[in-house]
C-alpha cells in the first residue's frame, strides 16, 4: 500500500492509513469555519507578521510578498470587498473539503491556493511534491503549529507517490479540487470525479507578455530607465521566466527608429547591471538559450540577437512576428507595434497577463476592451507580473471556493 | 592552407606559428560560408555584427553545437552526403552536409592524425561495433568513425552482431589469425568497456600486439564510476595490452580528432585549435582554468562549421609543452556541460 505522509508541526511527517485519512477528511466537512471568520483571520495575520519580521531568518524575496500580501490590512480588504460582492440577500459559506494540487516548481502557489480557501473557511487537503525549499517548509510549518495549538485538524498539508490513486480517493471525499500545473495535469484530472458533483478549478497551460511605451520610455531618465529595468528583470527572471504569468515577448509600442537605441538600454540594464552577481541561469540552459537566438536570427524575421552576455538573450523582430518559442530562463522576444490596437491580432490562444508600462489608466482599459475576446485575464504594471491576486486566470477564487445561501 | 597545415608532422607547429596560420585560413573560410550560405551569413549579421577580416583567432565568430541540429546549413548547392550525430531517441540529431572536397580533406585529416600511432602500411582492424554501423544509409558519427578507420586497417572483422552481442568466435578466429604483429582495435569507448572488456576475464585473451583507439565520451564508463585511469587500468590488466589511445571528436567537426598524447591530454590537429570559453559573457579563459570547449578548424568547407562552441567542458593545460614531442595545445575534458532544468507552472503529478 502506497505510504501517505501528513505534514506535522515541528518539521516532522505522520503517517496516515487511507482509512484514518477518509476519516479525518470527512471530520474536518464537519468542522468549517464561516468565511473570513475571526480565528482564521487571526491565525493568518499572526503568521505574516511573523514572516515580515523575519522570523528569525533571512526570507526570500517570494515569500515576504506573501507575508504583505496576507498583513492585517489586506486580509481586512479582502474581506470587506468579498462582502460587497455578495449579491443582497444572501449569504455565504464554504464549500467543504478543497483538494489543492499545486504546481511543483513555482513553490508559493501552494500558500495562496490553501490560504484563500482557508480563509473563507474550507477544510483543506493540499498534496505537496516530496521535498519543498526549506523556506516553504518554514511557512507552513509556523501555520502547522498554530493549527495544532488551536487544536483544529482541518487543514492537511500531505505527500503521496504518484504511482498510487490516492487523488481519486482524495478527490472522492472534496468538495472541490483547485488543480495547477497545465494542461497535462489537468486531463489527468479531468475524469476524476469529485464528491456529489463538486467544483473543479482548472489552471492550464499559460502564456504572458509585456508591452512598453517607446515615447515614454526614450523619456526616461536614467533613474527611471534603471528602476524599470529593475521591474522588468523581477517579472522576467523570478521562477526563471517559467510561471504563468511570466512574459517571454515584450511589445514596444512606437517607432523602431527613434526608440530602438532606448529600448537596447533598457534591455542592457536589466540583464548587465540588474542581475546580482552576473550568475543566474546555468551555463546549459544559456546554450540553449544561444541555440534558440542563433536560429531565429538565421531567419529573414528577426532584426538583430543579443546573446552575450548570457543571462538576458533576446530577439529583435523585424516586423511583429516572434519566434514563437519558449524558453525561458532569460530569453525574451522583442517586436515593435505601431499602436495598442495592433496587439489585438498578435494575442496567443493562451496569452494571460499582459504587464504594461507608459500607458494612461484609459488606453489600459481601451486595450482591454479590444481584447475582450482573448483569454487575457490580467492587465497589470511591468514588476507586478509574478504578484498574486485572488482574481486569477479569470476566477474569483474566494467566490469560486465559497456557495452562497439565498435569505429570503 | 589546410593542405599546408595538414602535411606538416602532427603536433609540430609551435602555437604562435600555427595561428598565424590559422587565422589567414579562417578568414577565408568566414567569407566562403558567408557567401554560400544564407543563413549563416544572417547569423553572422544578426549576431556577430557583419562579416569582417578577424585579427584573432578568438574573434572569430562561432555556432553552438546544437544549432546543427535546429538548422540544416550547408554551404554549397551540390551533391552532399548527410553524416547524422547518434541522437538519442526522441531527439533531432545534428545533420551535416559533406561534399566530396570536405570528405577528402576528413580522410586527409584521419590519416594524418593517426599515421604517427598506426604507421602507414595497413595493419589488420578488429572494430568493436557491428558491421549494420557502417550502412550508408542513417550514417551516424560511429559508423563515419568505423568507416575512416578502415583506411589503417585491413580485412576488418567486427566484434558484435546486430543485435551489438559480442560474438566470441569472430574475435577468436582474428585474434588466432593475426594476434603475431600489430593489429587495430577500434570502437566506441563505451562498447569497448560494456562489450569487449565485460566478455572476458583476466588473462583470458592476450592483445599485446594491439593498439587500442577509443572515443565517444567518458559520460556512460564514469556513470559505472569508471574514471579514465582506471579504464586503461583495467583494459591493460585484463588483456596484457600496451598501446590505449583515446580521442576527442564530434560529428559537426567530423575529422578534427584530438588524440591522447603520452601525457594522458588531448592534443589538437595542426589545421585546428581549441579555445576555452567562460559561460556566460563567453570571453577566453585562461590557462588551467576550465571552460566550456570551442574548436576551430579548417577541414569543413561544405557547411559552416569551421568555428563550433561545444557543449563540453575542459581546459587547456600547457601550450608547446614538448612532452612526446608535441606542441600546440594540450586539453583536457572534463565532461559535459549539465542538462539545465528550469522550473515552471508546468508539471506532471499522476492522479
Amino acid at each position: 500500500m502506497s505510504a501517505i505522509l501528513i505534514d506535522a508541526p515541528g518539521g516532522k511527517k505522520v503517517a496516515s492509513s487511507r482509512e484514518a485519512l477518509a476519516d479525518r477528511i470527512r471530520e474536518a466537512r464537519g468542522r468549517l469555519a464561516l468565511p473570513f471568520e475571526r480565528s482564521r483571520v487571526d491565525t493568518v495575520v499572526a503568521v505574516s507578521e511573523l514572516l515580515l519580521t523575519g522570523g528569525g531568518r533571512a526570507l526570500p524575496g517570494f515569500v515576504k510578498h506573501f507575508a504583505f500580501w496576507t498583513r492585517k490590512a489586506a486580509v481586512a480588504r479582502l474581506a470587506s470587498e468579498f462582502a460587497k460582492r455578495l449579491p443582497g440577500g444572501t449569504a455565504a459559506r464554504a464549500r467543504g473539503v478543497v483538494f489543492h494540487l499545486p504546481p511543483q516548481n513555482v513553490e508559493t502557489v501552494f500558500l495562496y491556493s490553501w490560504v484563500l480557501s482557508y480563509l473563507v473557511g474550507n477544510a483543506n487537503v493540499v498534496r505537496l511534491p516530496r521535498e519543498i525549499s526549506a523556506e516553504m517548509a518554514f511557512v507552513r510549518d509556523c501555520f502547522l503549529e498554530r493549527l495544532d495549538e488551536a487544536g483544529d485538524p482541518t487543514q492537511m498539508f500531505l505527500h503521496y507517490s504518484s504511482a498510487s490513486d490516492l487523488g481519486a480517493a482524495i478527490s472522492n471525499e472534496s468538495d472541490a479540487r483547485v488543480v495547477w500545473g497545465g494542461d497535462a495535469k489537468v486531463a489527468l484530472f479531468a475524469g476524476v470525479p469529485l464528491r456529489e458533483g463538486g467544483k473543479s478549478v482548472w489552471f492550464g497551460d499559460r502564456t504572458s507578455f509585456a508591452v512598453v511605451n517607446g515615447a515614454a520610455l526614450a523619456a526616461q531618465s536614467a533613474g527611471g530607465v534603471r528602476d524599470l529595468a529593475k521591474r522588468m528583470h523581477n517579472d522576467i527572471f523570478t521562477f526563471d521566466q517559467m510561471g504563468c504569468s511570466s512574459p517571454q515577448i515584450l511589445y514596444v509600442v512606437g517607432d523602431r527608429a527613434a526608440h530602438l537605441p532606448a529600448v537596447r538600454a533598457l534591455l542592457r540594464e536589466i540583464a548587465e547591471n540588474v542581475l546580482p552577481g552576473g550568475a543566474g541561469v546555468a551555463a546549459g540552459h544559456i546554450m540553449r538559450k544561444m541555440v534558440a537566438a542563433f536560429e531565429a536570427a538565421s531567419h529573414d524575421a528577426t532584426s538583430t540577437i543579443e546573446w552575450r552576455p548570457g543571462a538576458l538573450t533576446t530577439v529583435i523582430a523585424e516586423g511583429a512576428a516572434q519566434s514563437g518559442k519558449r524558453i525561458g530562463g532569460g530569453f525574451l522576444d522583442v517586436a515593435f507595434v505601431p499602436d495598442l490596437a495592433a496587439l489585438r491580432p498578435l494575442v496567443r490562444e493562451r496569452d494571460q497577463t499582459v504587464t504594461h508600462f507608459g500607458f494612461a489608466v484609459e488606453e489600459i482599459r481601451s486595450l482591454a476592451d479590444l481584447l475582450f475576446r482573448s483569454s487575457v485575464s490580467r492587465f497589470a504594471p511591468v514588476g507586478t507580473a509574478l504578484d498574486f491576486d485572488f482574481v486569477w486566470d479569470g476566477y474569483d477564487l474566494p467566490f469560486e471556493l465559497t456557495r452562497l445561501v439565498r435569505i429570503g | 592552407m589546410f593542405d599546408r597545415l595538414v602535411n606538416e608532422r602532427p603536433y609540430s607547429l609551435k602555437q604562435s606559428d600555427k595561428e598565424a596560420m590559422l587565422l589567414e585560413g579562417l578568414n577565408e573560410l568566414m567569407e566562403h560560408h558567408y557567401r554560400a550560405s544564407e543563413p549563416y551569413a544572417r547569423i553572422v549579421d544578426k549576431g556577430w555584427g557583419g562579416l569582417r577580416r578577424y585579427d584573432s583567432i578568438a574573434d572569430i565568430p562561432f555556432l553552438p553545437v546544437s544549432l546543427f541540429k535546429a538548422l540544416e546549413l550547408r554551404s554549397g548547392a551540390g551533391p552532399m552526403a548527410t553524416l547524422k550525430s547518434s541522437g538519442t531517441t526522441g531527439q533531432t540529431p545534428s545533420r551535416i552536409f559533406v561534399d566530396p572536397e570536405t570528405s577528402a580533406r576528413q580522410s586527409k585529416a584521419l590519416v594524418a592524425s593517426f599515421r604517427p600511432i598506426l604507421g602507414a602500411s595497413r595493419i589488420p582492424f578488429l572494430a568493436i561495433d557491428s558491421q549494420d554501423v557502417t550502412r550508408p544509409t542513417d550514417l551516424t558519427a560511429r559508423g563515419a568513425g568505423v568507416l575512416g578507420m578502415m583506411k589503417f586497417g585491413a580485412r576488418p572483422a567486427f566484434a558484435l552482431n546486430s543485435a551489438l552481442d559480442v560474438d566470441k568466435s569472430v574475435i577468436e578466429t582474428f585474434i588466432n589469425k593475426f594476434s603475431g604483429k600489430p593489429f587495430l582495435i577500434f570502437g566506441f569507448t563505451f562498447l569497448v568497456w560494456t562489450k569487449l572488456y565485460k566478455s572476458y576475464a583476466d588473462g583470458e585473451l592476450d592483445l599485446s600486439n594491439a593498439v587500442v583507439v577509443h572515443s565517444g565520451g567518458w559520460k556512460k564508463v564514469e556513470s559505472e564510476r569508471v574514471s579514465h585511469e582506471e579504464f586503461n587500468a583495467a583494459l591493460k590488466r585484463r588483456f596484457n595490452l600496451r598501446s590505449i589511445y583515446n580521442f576527442y571528436g564530434f560529428v559537426e567537426q567530423m575529422g578534427s580528432m584530438f588524440i591522447e598524447g603520452d601525457d594522458s591530454y588531448l592534443y589538437a590537429p595542426n589545421f585546428t585549435d581549441v579555445i576555452i570559453r567562460r559561460p556566460g559573457d563567453w570571453e577566453p579563459a585562461e590557462i588551467g582554468e576550465e571552460g566550456v570547449i570551442q574548436v576551430v578548424s579548417l577541414l569543413p568547407r561544405s557547411y559552416p562549421g569551421h568555428s563550433v562552441l561545444t557543449e563540453d567542458l575542459g581546459t587547456i593545460l600547457s601550450v608547446d609543452s614538448g612532452v612526446g614531442g608535441r606542441l600546440g595545445k594540450a586539453l583536457k575534458i572534463s565532461g559535459r556541460v549539465p542538462k539545465a532544468e528550469l522550473r515552471g507552472c508546468s508539471d506532471v503529478i499522476g492522479a
